[in-house]
């Protein structure tokens, strides 16, 4: 499984570059905001909202950013988020998937199509490189926590 | 799971990942993320040329403000990663 360590290396290196920091505090508010007017707002009754809070708190989003955008999410004026998967390939017939939310469907769908095809690639039906890959969970602890065994049995110990 | 120098990295179904998270934090704390993922189960290797223009694709899809999250099955090997990390 070497491939899957590269691919979330790169992940986790992008994550840490911090250069898109405001954006990605906007991308977890967003997902907070969903996951709230989706289910209750309490994070304890509504598992997708524990998730997003847990999320954004381990990048660091404000305390403040968190309880604005469970607010956001119970006014009667909140924007409408469509969620919306995309899948394409990229340049060398690598499959991606776009995740979006979106308050205007149409401005999305000519933005991820023409961002593939500026890019070498090519915009896909849905269901067109889906069958590639899991939907799994994932929990990531930093090396030191615990050493490779302790960290195998509780996870075993905790149906993984 | 996966453990290297900087992180464990615990795979479980989608549906138990609430009830694994909580008890692994019963056991080691905190953790650094939980969340649900698209893992490839098929990858297609890239060398550097292709994991450069790749890379373009998928940081352009994530500047935009609609976009959440961007995934892809590219797997490359060493000597691209940290060439592909030098530019």
């Amino acid at each position: 499984m070497a491939g899957h360590s590269k691919w979330a290396n790169i992940q986790h290196r992008k994550g840490r570059q911090d250069k898109l920091r405001s954006k990605l505090f906007s991308k977890l508010a967003k997902e907070i905001t969903v996951a709230a007017k989706m289910g209750d707002p309490d994070p304890d009754k509504n598992p997708r909202l524990r998730l997003a809070v847990k999320e954004a708190k381990s990048s660091s989003v404000p305390k403040d950013v968190i309880e604005r955008a469970i607010k956001k999410s119970q006014g009667g004026d909140a924007e409408n988020y469509d969620e919306i998967r995309y899948e394409g390939y990229g340049p060398n017939g690598v499959a991606v998937i776009v995740e979006a939310m979106t308050d205007n469907r149409n401005r999305t769908a000519s933005t991820v199509r023409s961002t593939f095809s500026k890019n070498g690639g090519n915009l896909g039906e849905t269901g067109s490189v889906g069958f590639m890959f899991d939907r799994k969970g994932q929990v990531v602890y930093p090396a030191d926590v615990a050493d490779a065994d302790t960290v195998m049995m509780a996870a075993i110990e905790a149906g993984a | 799971m996966q453990s290297d120098e900087d992180n464990h990295v615990i795979i479980c179904a989608d549906t138990d990942l609430n009830d694994v998270s909580n008890a692994l934090e019963a056991e080691l704390g905190e953790s650094d993320s939980t969340k649900l993922i698209w893992q490839p189960n098929i990858t297609t290797e890239v060398d550097l040329d292709g994991l450069t223009k790749l890379m373009k694709l998928l940081d352009t899809l994530e500047e935009d403000d609609d976009i959440q999250r961007v995934t892809a099955n590219f797997e490359a090997s060493d000597e691209v990663m940290a060439a592909f990390g030098d530019e």
